[in-house]
């Protein structure tokens, strides 16, 4: 029986060339989308995911409230909290705590000098906690004491060549001091999935002993309540759920941190949280992450999306399949004479259905497999060849099957239950229930193609609009080159100022100016500011920008009151610069009114000499902070050089000359501050490419959809328009007749399409500090757009039919 | 084998009730081939339906083999049919998209027959109507003439008891219709019931007996033999 039904369907589909073809087309697509998001979507939840403990293992976050309002909300904490929860919470296996190492690293003997930003202190407990897979080395002492590194086998490539690394020294300049660190261990790679980049790993002693050396007596990187730059990750014991652990942290907060003289002074509370590690890279986006991280609502929301255009391509299905029932129910009928009972019938049509969907499944398989590199690279991933894990391979069998099983149940019902002797007396007609459903099924087509429309103009207008907004900063035509870690404060000046005067005399550099952090880089450097004499108020957090005298006027930075730093005022370097939104905040009606006004800082005392305007330091995604510029002679994270030369190349191959002649122990690092600052709106911008891409794909199958059911429409129409053009209808009369009802289903779409996609995008627009506001006339594009698609589509049929010899179509009957 | 008492079947429409069956009565022996005859709109269609278990009476008894079957369900009729009837239709109704083999194959796919005997029962009809040579043909292959002996090959190759014939040679020209009426006599004088709806005076004297129905009710019967 399985043989009949599968050859007959086979000679259905072969019959039918272009009905199969359009179904098969709109299915391979709708497979095809579905499969390559799925993909993308399995690698960004693998993240972390291949740690073997993966599922034991959290990392905490810290909040700080101020006045009751959220202030900050950071991935790093405090060093000391690690110990703490592990004497006091037995459901606390062992804890790890990583923090940055920045360092520029050398290997004199093979003049290799690199500098390395992914590496960090770790305790020891980070080669289980982070599954590393040592290829030389003892895991077990690699590092149990101060000055020990393991470098990752491509580190240890890049710095030894193809000799052994175990064993040998590499110079690291770190926080200004020079240290000889031994090779302990080399460790395999560590995956991209992650939401890590270990490179160098040095141990956490080191840290310890260094900041011993540079004067901290206190011990500060073990017992600091107050410094909060380390990420704690903690290994709970087996059965432990952190959801029961994350509920006693409160207290542990009270404990320790909340109910101190500083806290209560300056209204402050500080919350712990706990994320589990393989959630970090989707659902944590909080200061201070070590790399950037997925957008988890991003990856929910495409994932909506695929099962949303698989869905249309199998309500196509059945829209298609249930309007050819008429063509088929002679053959249902005749089925039923000869002894068929519906069962057969049922399994009949879904075999079909099956076998459809199979065929389709394995063009969309073959062709996900040959674009999931375009499509790669399109959303920004690095997921590589197409293929799923297993879990996921057995998702999309158990959803294709149940697709293909439902999108065909229904055909299969209507057709099995015709009764015999109608079908054959040809008395039979398409039942009004069929025409309503598919209707139905039309509406929620379009209204998901309407709502991918007009979201994608939501989406582009948002990224024009943060990208076209003044800055209020010019950061056009200006190299940033990574500033040289290697030069002591103390004759660091007589290095900077020839190295300046060098440039300044190229022709095109029009200015350099040192920082601390440039535009569209997060600044992590903050303090408790309080005007002086106002002890009983609560700190106001600043954060600092660290400046020498050039920076406001290569910046273009408008001072809307007082002065920039000038070395003609020898007090400048206790002077500060505040923004206007810090200048509002700590109490300030006008900007003015700040001038001379002291600040306590710490143990400093700080006197405003001038105002600037407020600026977009970061994307427009961010509200502008409160800003304290300070100026620093010695600040030199990052050199801003202006030019206008044309000859680009020229001008950059000139300022490596002279770096390397004044920096001759520094890596030249450079990018450009525009497209490092556009950087910002990079996964909008992918996000509203992904959208629009899938919005053209769903309403191109919803297409195939309506070309298919209106070209059955005309064909069941062929005697009435016959009949009409006979009595006299013009041919545009015709069109209307034929097309009015698709448009009435498409308009009515818009009904459902609008609310919903206003609060779908009102919402995300909520994650932006600057917005545009949602227009009705956006709709109204979006809604003019799936109309003008649709009608072209329907249109063409029924102008076709239109034209025909009425004759011709009266014969047909 | 069928006998009818006061059969009864009524269609109603929003504003008209058609009586297409009124009180109909009648027997047809094991071995007869009877013809129903008489105007458009009589009833003899309906008669058909009924008998060949596609359609169910709104009163009456309808006693088929010694069983009432008046009220039987969906189910129960359609493996009633399968075993029991053969039909033959005026438009022929093969199935387009099989070929003659195939078509004829279809009932005893749905008997449940296994493949090896299928083929030879196929086989073995296909050859008797004179059709084997055209096996691996579709219906829209052949002649008038010869879809109707596909029709019939169809209709005999599960060995039913009754075969209900619904004009069988309306679509032909004389020559393939009296053919296809010989083949007919042939079966029923193997013993195969015949009952046979028809318009053609010429076709109803191959069988044995002749109601004429009138509004629902048989109102005479001539005897031929």
């Amino acid at each position: 029986m399985l043989k009949n039904h599968l050859r007959l369907a086979w000679r259905n589909l072969s019959k039918r060339k272009g009905y199969s073809a359009l179904n098969i087309l709109g299915l391979t697509i709708g497979i095809t989308c579905f499969l390559l998001i799925f993909h993308y979507v399995a690698y960004e939840r693998s993240y972390d995911a291949f740690q073997q403990d993966a599922g034991r293992i959290v990392r905490l976050r810290l909040d700080q409230y101020q006045d009751g309002k959220l202030a900050w909300k950071s991935a790093t904490s405090f060093t000391a909290i690690a110990p703490a929860m592990k004497k006091e919470y037995p459901e606390v296996a062992d804890y790890c705590r990583l923090i940055d190492a920045e360092m520029l690293l050398t290997n004199q003997e093979r003049n290799v000098k690199s500098s390395e930003l992914k590496g960090y202190f770790a305790d020891a407990s980070v080669i289980p906690f982070f599954d590393l897979h040592f290829v030389a080395g003892n895991p077990a002492t690699a590092l149990d004491g101060p000055y020990k590194m393991l470098l990752s086998a491509s580190m240890a490539k890049k710095y030894f060549g193809n000799e052994p690394a175990l064993g040998k020294r590499l110079k690291g300049l770190y926080n200004g001091s020079t240290e000889s660190f031994e090779v302990t261990g080399v460790f395999k790679d560590y995956p991209a999935n992650s939401h890590l980049i270990l490179n160098h790993l040095v141990s956490f002693s080191s840290l310890t002993q260094i900041r011993r050396e540079q004067g901290d007596s206190s011990n500060s990187s073990n017992l600091s309540w107050g410094w909060y730059d380390f990420y704690i990750y903690l290994q709970l014991k087996p059965g432990t759920s952190y959801k029961a652990l994350e509920a006693k942290l409160p207290a542990f907060c009270d404990r320790h941190m909340n109910n101190d003289d500083w806290h209560k002074k300056n209204n402050v509370r500080q919350e712990l949280h706990l994320i589990p590690l393989s959630d970090i890279h989707l659902y944590s986006n909080y200061n201070q992450e070590a790399e950037v991280n997925g957008n988890g609502k991003a990856v929910d929301f495409l994932f909506l999306i695929a099962f949303l255009i698989i869905a249309i391509a199998w309500i196509n299905y059945t829209n298609l399949a249930t309007a050819r029932s008429l063509e088929r129910a002679k053959e249902v009928g005749l089925r039923k004479v000869l002894g068929a009972i519906r069962t057969d019938l049922v399994l009949q049509f879904l075999t079909e259905s099956l076998l459809l969907n199979t065929i389709a499944a394995i063009l969309a398989i073959s062709l996900a497999w040959i674009l999931a590199p375009s499509f790669d690279t399109l959303i920004g991933s690095d997921a590589g060849s197409f293929m799923l894990p297993p879990a996921y391979l057995l998702g999309f069998a158990g959803i294709f099957f149940l697709g293909s099983f439902l999108s065909g149940l229904y055909p299969a019902f209507v057709l099995s239950g015709y009764h015999p002797i109608t079908v054959l007396k040809g008395l039979f007609k398409n039942s009004a229930r069929g025409q309503i459903l598919r209707k139905v099924l039309i509406i929620g087509q379009f209204a998901v193609s309407v709502i991918l429309i007009t979201g994608t103009i939501l989406v582009y207008q948002q990224v024009q609009y943060m990208r076209r907004q003044q800055l209020g900063v010019d950061i056009d035509r200006t190299l940033i080159v990574e500033g040289p870690a290697s030069p002591q404060d103390s004759v660091y000046k007589n290095v900077f100022q020839p190295f300046k005067t060098t440039l300044l005399q190229q022709p095109g550099i029009r200015s350099i100016t040192a920082s601390t952090n440039v535009m569209g880089q997060e600044i992590y450097w903050t303090n408790g500011i309080q005007p002086l004499g106002k002890d009983s108020r609560p700190e106001l957090t600043l954060y600092i920008l660290g400046i020498d005298y050039d920076f406001i006027p290569a910046y273009s930075l408008r001072l809307v009151a007082g002065r920039n730093f000038s070395p003609q005022f020898s007090t400048d370097d206790k002077g500060a610069l505040i923004n206007e939104t810090a200048a509002r905040m700590i109490g300030y009606p006008k900007p003015a009114d700040a001038l001379g006004q002291k600040l306590v800082r710490g143990r400093d005392t700080l006197h405003i000499v001038g105002v600037t305007a407020d600026y977009h330091h970061q994307g427009l995604q961010k509200a502008i902070d409160p800003m304290l510029f300070l100026y620093g002679p010695n600040v030199r994270s990052y050199y801003s050089i202006k030019f206008n030369s044309a000859d680009l190349h020229g001008a950059i191959a000139a300022i490596k000359r002279s770096w390397d002649s004044h920096f001759p122990n520094d890596p030249f690092n450079y990018f450009f501050l525009d497209e490092s600052f556009n950087q910002q709106y990079k996964a909008d911008t992918r996000f509203g490419e992904v959208f629009g891409l899938f919005a053209t794909i769903a309403i191109l199958i919803a297409c195939f959809g309506l070309l298919g059911l209106s070209a059955y429409n005309v064909l069941q129409r062929t005697k009435e328009i016959g009949i009409r053009k006979v009595l006299g209808a013009s041919s545009q009369s015709l069109v209307v007749l034929l097309s009015r009802d698709f448009a009435a289903l498409v308009l009515f779409s818009l009904v459902i399409a609008v609310p919903l996609t206003w609060w779908v995008m009102h919402n995300w627009l909520q994650d932006f500090a600057y917005r545009i506001d949602i227009q009705w006339w956006t709709f109204a594009l979006g809604g003019l757009a799936a109309l003008f698609i649709a009608l072209t589509t329907v249109g063409i049929q029924a102008a076709k039919a239109a034209m025909n010899n009425p004759v011709k179509s009266l014969r047909s009957e | 084998m069928i006998k009818i008492t006061d059969l009864q079947k009524t269609y109603r429409t929003e504003e008209v009730e058609t009586i297409a069956l009124n009180k109909l009565t009648f027997e047809v022996k094991e071995g007869e081939f009877v013809s129903v005859m008489g105007p458009s709109g009589c009833g003899k269609s309906t008669l058909l339906n009924i008998l060949g278990l596609l359609d169910d009476p709104d009163g009456g008894s309808f006693i088929f083999n010694g069983i009432e079957v008046a009220h039987f369900n969906e189910r129960k009729r359609a493996d009633l049919r399968k075993r029991n009837i053969g039909f033959v239709f005026q438009s022929f109704n093969l199935i387009d998209e099989l070929t003659v083999f195939e078509n004829v194959e279809l009932p005893l796919i749905y008997l449940g027959v296994k493949g090896p005997e299928r083929k030879q029962r196929v086989e073995t009809v296909l050859d008797k109507m004179q059709i084997m040579h055209r096996r691996n043909h579709y219906p829209q292959q052949l002649s008038g003439g010869q879809q109707q002996r596909v029709a019939v090959a169809r209709a005999v190759v599960n060995n039913p008891k009754l075969i209900l014939a619904d004009e069988p040679t309306g679509n032909l020209d004389s020559s393939n219709g009296n053919e296809v009426m010989t083949l007919l006599t042939d079966l029923n004088e193997q013993g195969t019931t015949i009952i046979m709806v028809t318009h053609s005076e010429h076709d109803s004297r191959y069988s044995h007996r002749i109601i004429r129905m009138l509004d629902g009710q048989a109102v005479t019967e001539n005897i031929l033999i």
